[in-house]
């Protein structure tokens, strides 16, 4: 075949991989809401009736730094024109991975088209096809909120993309002036998807520096675009440095209210990459899956003694790409090293998140898989007769890992069956003990749904609080229809009195589970009358976060107890006076006890609030309706 | 007509005889193993609609280590494009890959042949090529391979094998003229791998390819490289051949519990296997040489066993008889090189089924792969003399040959094409074998119970009751211990002859034969029967009697969870509560993690104790020790099915 029908056959088989990984994935549309999902995608209310609120939606997310609007907009756009309900938010995100399929099976293409691999386009679409169908990146895939992962990767392939085309120009002697507008868009879009995107940056610097290597079309060095990357690149690196350095305290200090220390995480994170590492080429699928959390962290080099190891191997690693950079083609196994690591440098070192998720492999695998495939090229530089069955035996891996995926969906397509899954590959997971105590409450189990709550308490490494476990008891009692004694309720906040709970969303369950009027078995004004007299009595000792207070507010508001629900609020405003909600609640309360004065100064306080931009657009709609009375 | 016109008119009526021949056969019954494999396997019969469907039903066999997944795909797209296990399309499958085997034959044949330059000229070599590929195809004895459908495992694994032969000959013909560069010589090792993988992956025994490589080189190419015949190259050759027999003796000296464990299950020794298929090697071979179909069947188990090398006589003479042969071979090898390929990849290629491993004694479909040079040696005989001969035309011996073969296979066929007559053909050609007069007393049973809608009369289906019985009766006159043969004649005096039942006390034989007897897979089976004769009251024995009975299985069998299942069944047709079957089927699971079965019992007992929890803890235990996910379809179809998901979400 010659000519522009050369890259038909790859293209059609293009066609047939991404059909063929959306057939494997098709079934995990069904399956349930997890973790961040009730949080930032399920909380979304009926837009098409009021959309007028899109607006607070897209800029109300506070899962990061900039708000990830653009990933907001995506739920925003899907509930106002598509709302297909979860599935449908599901299958959105698998269209959208098939879409990063093309985008990384484009850049692989361009990539080894570069180096002049022979049949470098289906070497690209092997290894897209091993990064499609990798099951390490079902828990992105098929987990809603991770759609910010997923636009965000989108967007940075985008970009790099746009970056070698508009390189690749620079080497023809032209400056394409619109594809680097293209790539500053999408980085941009990519950084306010997810902010993780600014690794774009140190990526694409070395890229040009160890696969372009800074040529022009004759193979003469661009001399100004060696000395700008090189200067970044050390700019960056030293800058980064610095930072970690002079900040090193404060850094470790925001991990105070983790588990562990900046040092302890560090020393983790060297063991979970290499596990990540180890998930992407030779899955084990029985131990994927969201809950992480029981994690062995590493206290010392020694402790446990695969830290070292790892430590070691990391730094064997480290020496490895600097000897690699001595030779051309070893730079570009260096740069699928260290696109990897670069890729991981914002969740897998210092900031205070948790140890362990794979979704954050989403976008850093892109670059391990470059190591398989310059390997490919090396082998078929020396041995051009063995691209064909190597090729194939790429195309066998990755129907292996197909089959992988294909019963990982399959896991993922049912609630009870995660739940189980995630118990079994994780028996001392705090949440994964937690979700089996709710499906046997849920079915009815309550001896089972207090074993396993019982278990979760006690293999909790955060340390869960007694009175948290307790709370989340009377809530599976309550899931569970059945009684509870006033003894029971009476336990509660005798353990750590000073702060007594601290999970806003067990308390906040409980609450809406009263509030909804499911538990028939359940003495409520018992239960707010302890959850006063530990908070609002005279001389009560206990504090708690704002959230908790506003959790018990909504309780005493459906009792219509608004002097307690009034108190607790007061004392969330003591934390945060300026925090809209909390203030109309406050107003709420305030005028249902006739306090016209209070109300006033509320609204006064309010309509500053409106003035300076600070409301949303629910907010001053509610208020509007305190003004008109 | 130009040679190459007829030759292709030959090729054509060659495959439109075994395509007709075949034909009636299309219609045979799915039996014996077809039964846990196909028709009774929940997860190969998908709809193909989800992907995941495919992977189940691909590990779906409990056949051999490595569960076959690449006929078992096979079978599960049988089901998907038609919708069920139609005997004729999964038959007609297995006929094209018979045709498709064929002409890889022809194509090795051909490779081979012009490599050694057997044969005047090419169109020579093309005929003898073609006639090998058509006996092979017309052959009689591999009805029992194309027409059992579970065996398109077999017919797969040779299809890959010869595949690699083919490839391996045409990569090694170029090597042995003009040699060969590393990157040449590495894609072929990749090709050959992958090619290994899919054999054995089809089945097991495809793993032979590598050494039956071996026999080609040693046997065709003899280290010729770049047109010189190179020393180390030769020499590599034979110690290749000899390496995995001294790894196997290596085996047999050090860990001889490795192989000698599987025995326990069987009622030989690994002597006594390993004489006799001494003999069974020389009578596959005069079944292919000397095609006598009454002789031929599907079940063999009426071939005497070799107690030691005396008994009978022929072990003997048969054990003395293989060195010979090869050596003979071995010394004629240079002036008839066809002779040593033909009988040493005999022998590699019967020798993962027909040597030390406890598999059970006789097959024919073992020759499926092992007999493609024998063909070749038969066709080089018909056509190479002939052909240089100013007397003798080639077509007369070539036609003659395969007229005979295709009116053998046509008569062999027919018997296959309905289920009674192959059953009345196997118990008339066989009166000593039990399995064959099981399977006519049995065919004969199911007559009686369809008399009705066979449009029999009365006399008819009471003659054919009887006769069942007088079957049964014969297997039993043969071996008093034979389970099935008690079991079934203990369920027909029961249910049909209560006068039979007064003069004889089959229970007590029974329990004569259980404590007797080395149970193997087929007496399980029976003991499943009988379990359902008791539970259903059919067969009359007390509950202590039966019970006892278990407990001395289970005392000969400490470990193992088949006799708790049984006792499970009976107590669980006698209606017992779940109080009671609980802890037996506890045990069961903790016996054997992995048994499917435990898990599904369970979860139904704990439905109907009603504890949801301990439904869901089962359900988790089955999932963990399902470390590949066979069942997983089956475990989630269990909370598609609720009772175990009554809650909604949290």
């Amino acid at each position: 075949m010659t000519g522009r029908y050369r890259a038909a056959p790859a293209l059609l088989a293009l066609l047939l991989v991404l059909l063929f990984t959306g057939w494997v994935y098709w079934p995990g549309q069904t399956g349930p809401a997890l973790l961040d999902d009730q949080s930032s995608v399920m909380v979304i209310a009926d837009l098409q009736a009021q959309p007028e609120l899109a607006w607070d939606y897209i800029t109300g997310d506070k899962s990061g730094p900039l708000g990830r609007p653009v990933s907001m907009v995506s739920f925003v756009l899907e509930k106002l024109y598509l709302d297909g309900g979860l599935a449908g938010s599901k299958r959105i995100n698998i269209a959208l991975h098939l879409l990063n399929g093309a985008l990384v099976v484009w850049l692989y293409w361009l990539l080894f088209g570069h180096i002049s691999v022979p049949a470098y386009r289906w070497l690209a679409l092997a290894l897209g096809a091993v990064w499609l169908l990798s099951p390490l990146l079902v828990s992105t895939v098929l987990y809603v909120v991770q759609r910010m992962a997923i636009l965000s990767t989108g967007f940075m392939l985008l970009a790099t993309i746009s970056y070698i085309y508009w390189r690749s120009a620079l080497a023809r002697g032209q400056f394409a002036g619109w594809l680097l507008l293209c790539l500053l868009l999408n980085f941009a879009l990519a950084l306010f998807a997810k902010e993780n995107a600014i690794v774009l940056v140190p990526v694409l610097l070395l890229m040009e520096a160890l696969w372009f290597q800074f040529r022009d079309q004759q193979g003469q060095t661009i001399a100004w675009l060696q000395r700008v990357t090189i200067g970044l690149i050390v700019l960056g690196g030293t800058g980064l440095l610095a930072v970690l350095v002079v900040e090193y305290d404060s850094l470790a200090g925001a991990l105070q209210h983790r588990y562990f220390t900046l040092d302890e995480r560090l020393l983790t994170e060297a063991r979970i990459v290499w596990d990540y590492v180890g998930q992407i080429y030779a899955p084990d699928v029985l131990t994927m899956g969201l809950y992480h959390d029981d994690y062995v962290v590493s206290v010392s080099l020694d402790q446990p003694p695969s830290t070292r190891y790892a430590v070691f191997a990391w730094l064997g690693v480290a020496v490895l790409s600097l000897v690699l950079l001595a030779w051309q083609w070893g730079r570009y196994l260096a740069l699928g090293i260290l696109w990897f690591l670069v890729g991981h440098s914002v969740e897998s070192t210092v900031l205070s998140l948790e140890l362990y998720f794979e979704h954050r492999n989403y976008y850093p695998a892109i670059g391990l898989l470059l190591l398989p495939g310059v390997v490919f090229a090396l082998l078929v530089r020396c041995w051009r007769q063995i691209t064909r069955p190597l090729l194939v035996y790429l195309g066998c891996y990755a129907l292996w890992l197909a089959s992988l995926t294909g019963s990982q969906v399959q896991i993922w397509s049912s609630q009870p069956l995660l739940i189980l899954s995630h118990l079994n590959g994780h028996p001392d997971s705090f949440r994964a003990n937690a979700d089996m105590a709710v499906q046997m409450a849920n079915v009815g189990e309550f001896a089972a749904a207090r074993h396993y709550s019982r278990q979760a308490f006690e293999v909790d490494v955060a340390g869960e609080r007694a009175g948290d476990f307790n709370v989340r008891d009377l809530a599976l009692a309550c899931i569970a229809h059945q009684e509870v004694s006033r003894a029971r309720i009476d336990e509660l906040g005798r353990v750590n009195p000073a702060r007594p709970f601290s999970s806003v969303a067990t308390l906040l369950t409980l609450v809406r589970l009263l509030q909804d009027g499911t538990c028939p078995g359940f003495d409520r004004v018992y239960f707010a009358d302890r959850m006063a007299d530990i908070f609002l009595a005279e001389g009560a000792v206990a504090t708690a976060s704002p959230k908790i207070y506003s959790s018990l507010a909504v309780l005493e508001n459906v009792l219509q107890r608004w002097d307690n629900a009034s108190a607790y609020i007061s004392k969330f405003l003591d934390q945060a006076p300026d925090n809209a909600n909390a203030l109309l609640m406050k107003l709420h309360f305030v005028s249902a006890l006739g306090k016209v004065d209070a109300a006033n100064a509320i609204k006064s306080r309010l309509l500053q609030l409106q003035g300076q931009g600070k409301l949303t657009v629910g907010e001053q709609q509610t208020l509007s309706l305190y003004l008109e009375n | 007509m130009r040679h190459s016109t007829s030759l292709a008119l030959f090729a054509a009526l060659i495959a439109l005889a075994a395509l007709l021949v075949y034909l009636p056969g299309l219609s045979g019954p799915l039996f014996f193993d077809d039964k846990p494999a196909l028709t009774a396997n929940e997860l190969v019969k998908i709809d193909g609609s989800a992907f995941d469907e495919w992977r189940a039903a691909a590990f779906s066999s409990h056949s051999g280590v490595l569960r076959r997944p690449i006929a078992m795909l096979s079978f599960a797209a049988n089901h998907a494009l038609v919708g069920d296990f139609s005997p004729a399309a999964v038959k007609a499958v297995n006929l094209a890959i018979h045709l498709a085997i064929a002409g890889l034959l022809y194509g090795l044949s051909l490779a081979l042949l012009s490599f050694l330059r057997l044969g005047r000229e090419p169109s020579v070599r093309q005929l003898t090529a073609l006639v090998a590929a058509g006996i092979w195809l017309l052959h009689p004895l591999h009805v029992s391979t194309v027409l059992y459908s579970v065996q398109r495992m077999a017919q797969l694994s040779t299809f890959f094998v010869l595949a690699g032969l083919l490839l391996f000959t045409l990569y090694r013909r170029r090597w042995a003229e003009v040699g060969a560069t590393t990157g040449e010589v590495l894609a072929a090792a990749l090709w050959l791998l992958l090619l290994t993988a899919l054999a054995a992956l089809s089945k097991e025994n495809g793993v032979l390819l590598p050494w039956l490589i071996v026999v080609l080189e040693v046997c065709v190419f003899r280290g010729v490289w770049a047109g010189t015949s190179v020393r180390w190259l030769r020499a590599g050759g034979w110690l290749a051949l000899a390496t995995p027999v001294v790894l196997i003796l290596l085996l047999l000296g050090l860990a001889p519990e490795f192989i000698t464990g599987g025995y326990a299950w069987r009622e030989f020794t690994l002597e006594q296997r390993v004489l006799t298929q001494a003999r069974l090697l020389w009578s596959y071979l005069g079944w292919f040489w000397l095609p006598n179909i009454n002789a031929m069947a599907f079940q063999h188990d009426d071939i005497p066993l070799s107690m030691g090398l005396l008994a009978p006589v022929s072990t003997l003479v048969c054990v003395v008889a293989w060195p010979l042969a090869l050596l003979a071979a071995f010394v004629l090898r240079l002036r008839y090189p066809l002779l040593l390929l033909a009988l040493l990849f005999y022998l590699v290629a019967h020798s993962m089924e027909s040597t030390v491993y406890p598999l059970e004694m006789v097959y024919e479909h073992r020759n499926y792969l092992a007999t493609v040079f024998m063909s070749l040696v038969i066709a080089a005989l018909l056509v190479i003399p002939a052909s240089s001969s100013r007397r003798v035309k080639v077509a007369y011996p070539v036609l003659a040959v395969l007229a005979v073969l295709c009116l053998l296979l046509l008569v062999r066929v027919q018997s296959w094409s309905d289920e009674f007559r192959l059953a009345y053909t196997e118990a008339s050609n066989h009166p000593d074998s039990p399995r064959s007069n099981f399977f006519y007393a049995n065919a004969l049973l199911q007559r009686y119970e369809d008399g009705a809608a066979q449009g029999l009369n009365e006399e008819e289906t009471r003659g054919a009751l009887l006769l069942s019985r007088h079957y049964f009766e014969r297997m039993y006159q043969n071996d008093n211990n034979n389970l099935g043969a008690l079991v079934m004649l203990y369920y027909l005096d029961s249910l049909f002859f209560p006068v039979l039942r007064e003069q004889v006390n089959w229970w007590q034989k029974l329990e004569v034969a259980l404590a007797n007897r080395t149970l193997q897979a087929s007496d399980w089976n029976a003991l499943n029967t009988l379990v359902e004769c008791l539970a259903s009251g059919i067969c009359e024995a007390s509950r202590g009697q039966v019970l006892a009975q278990f407990d001395a299985l289970a005392g000969r069998y400490p470990q193992s969870a088949r006799v708790l299942r049984l006792r499970y069944l009976y107590l669980s047709g006698q209606g017992a509560e779940p109080a009671e079957l609980l802890p037996l089927l506890q045990r069961a699971q903790e016996l054997a993690p992995r048994a499917d079965w435990a898990y599904a019992y369970l979860v139904n007992e704990y439905d109907r104790a009603g504890d949801v929890a301990q439904m869901y803890e089962v359900t988790r235990l089955w999932l963990l020790n399902d470390r590949q996910r066979y069942q997983l379809p089956r475990i989630k179809s269990l909370f598609r099915t609720a009772p175990i998901d009554q809650g909604g979400s949290p």
